[in-house]
């Protein structure tokens, strides 16, 4: 028996496996037999247009979506009917789409709450604050005064602040300038690779190629391409973002 | 001196009128409850208490914790079972709800109790009386609930702000919804909103059967008296609360100098004008301080 090859994105049993999710919205369905595995320290990428369904996995990965179908594994028991309040004590974080901040409370509150999980590890007010420079100078600024920018790195420290062994990133970019998102990945370049495993969903395809160890490209509720950076071409991940895979292949073919 | 004594007894009875209304005020800033049956609550735990005394022949400060924690599980199962349920159903279900669970209770409680007027006798508590000057004397219970709804209100207003679980609980009158995704079951967190919301209903009901009389009725006057108050103070701000009852509470008084019977109809005329002139309130904003 040859040992499997070393992987850079960390070992081979997976911390999270999601199996033939089917998730609806009332009678729409959002999400198609949706499987996705996630490994230990792994960083993988979200890719899709908007409406693709990437919230919505996000969602049933934390907890917070009930699939009708499917299951969610985490460390290898099942979690599909754990509700989010408790996913978070077993180490798994959402971000939300929207940043949702507490608006009435301060930066630190905000935080502190986000600590509420007490689970063991390094994340505490100092670290967050260590890591994210921006949200230490905001300190006792109240949320509902922050730029974009600022509230998605208080967001980002806010989930840190549980310990998690699984990052779940929604929209980490979003309607942010180039400048602020640089700060952001510099700041997450602290979880990235060092333990804690993240899904991330980013619009920018550059920077979600370059950041993450796998991809998965979502297209109307189905996965339709996954693979490492190395594995899928730009054309393949672009094809699969706007729909046009199957006509790209029938080119391919005529050629 | 006699005008002295009316302000001072109007700022008396504006503590019972910010007990009444803290429990509402609460309610509504964690959960945007409008809880149309708060007065109609309030006055059975006044009930509960009542038969505890006359009916178990229990001594009142065993009947009075009785009546609160039974109305805390009250609270709690209310909020389970029923309002947690109309919440998610838009925002008219609840103030419905809650307006029918007033009628029930009423219609309930004169079932039960008939419509005979009762008071709740606590020895020589209920007439006892201060002298301040001279000419000057209070009710002796009248200065009991002022301190207590000046420590409730405070005492609230610092474990909100204070307290790590305060926190918990004004993250989740933002955004319930978030506040799951940092471990905190946001229903819990209501349950126990609601429970301590009767509690407190059910401390101003003890009190306001101690220095006067109710029937299955009272509980609408005493909702109205409580909106009032929390319209005045402004939705939300606990210290407002107490605020806005001394100023119903005052202007009651005041117009009672002149006849007895525009004691009422002032406090409404006052609230209409705030309404007009300050609709937010004294003390606008949120309830968080």
């Amino acid at each position: 028996m040859t040992a499997p090859p070393p992987s850079v994105s960390g070992d081979d049993t997976p911390v999270l496996t999601a199996e033939d999710l089917d998730v609806f919205y009332g009678h729409m369905q959002a999400l198609h037999a949706v499987s996705l595995r996630v490994h230990q320290n792994e960083t993988v990428a979200l890719i899709g247009a908007n409406g693709a369904g990437k919230s919505t996995l996000l969602s049933t990965l934390a907890g917070a979506k009930l699939p009708q179908r499917g299951t969610v594994r985490w460390e290898g028991r099942d979690v599909t009917h754990v509700p989010d309040h408790r996913r978070v004590r077993m180490g798994v974080s959402l971000t939300p789409e929207g940043r949702r901040l507490f608006t009435s409370l301060t930066v630190e509150e905000n935080l502190q709450v986000g600590g509420r999980a007490k689970r063991r590890g390094d994340w505490t007010l100092e670290r967050a604050y260590e890591v994210f420079p921006l949200v230490a100078k905001l300190r006792n600024r109240r949320a509902d005064a922050l730029s974009g920018g600022e509230r998605q790195a208080v967001a980002i420290a806010r989930s840190l602040m549980s310990n998690p062994r699984l990052l779940l990133l929604d929209e980490v970019s979003l309607g942010l300038a180039p400048l602020i998102v640089d700060q952001l990945y510099e700041s997450l370049g602290a979880v990235i690779g060092q333990g804690t495993s993240l899904v991330l969903v980013e619009q920018d395809l550059e920077r979600a190629m370059d950041v993450c160890d796998r991809l998965y490209c979502i297209l109307e509720g189905r996965i339709v391409l996954s693979g490492t950076p190395r594995e899928v071409t730009r054309d393949e991940v672009v094809a699969a973002y706007f729909g046009t895979r199957d006509d790209l292949r029938a080119e391919e073919g005529a050629r | 001196m006699n005008w002295l004594q009316a302000i001072i007894q109007g700022i008396l009875v504006g503590g019972q009128y910010a007990l009444f209304a803290a429990g509402l005020s609460l309610m509504f800033g964690v959960m945007r409850i409008v809880n149309l049956a708060h007065g109609g609550l309030a006055i059975v735990g006044a009930y509960l208490c009542s038969v505890a005394m006359v009916g178990l022949g229990l001594p009142a400060p065993l009947a009075i914790l009785l009546a609160l924690i039974v109305m805390g599980g009250v609270g709690y199962a209310l909020q389970r079972f029923l309002l947690d349920r109309t919440m998610g159903s838009g925002e008219f279900v609840t103030p419905l709800v809650t307006f029918a669970l007033a009628i029930v209770i009423a219609n309930l409680l004169f079932e039960l109790f008939t419509s005979d007027v009762r008071s709740l006798q606590v020895g020589g508590l209920g007439t006892a009386s201060l002298t301040i000057t001279g000419s000057i004397s209070v009710g002796l219970i009248a200065v009991i609930v002022f301190v207590l709804a000046v420590a409730i209100l405070g005492g609230v207003q610092l474990f909100l702000n204070r307290t790590s679980l305060g926190r918990v609980v004004r993250a989740t009158a933002d955004d319930g919804a978030t506040v799951r995704l940092m471990g905190v079951n946001h229903r819990v967190v209501f349950q126990t909103v609601t429970a301590f919301a009767l509690v407190t209903a059910t401390i101003a009901g003890i009190a306001f059967g101690i220095q006067s009389s109710f029937d299955p009725n009272t509980g609408t006057v005493l909702l109205l008296f409580a909106f009032e108050t929390v319209v005045i103070g402004g939705l939300g701000s606990l210290w407002g609360t107490l605020v806005g009852g001394v100023v119903l509470g005052v202007s009651q008084t005041l117009a009672a100098q002149v006849d007895v019977q525009y004691a009422l109809l002032a406090g409404h005329l006052v609230f209409l004008v705030f309404l007009f002139v300050r609709p937010r309130g004294i003390f606008p904003g949120t309830w968080q301080g």
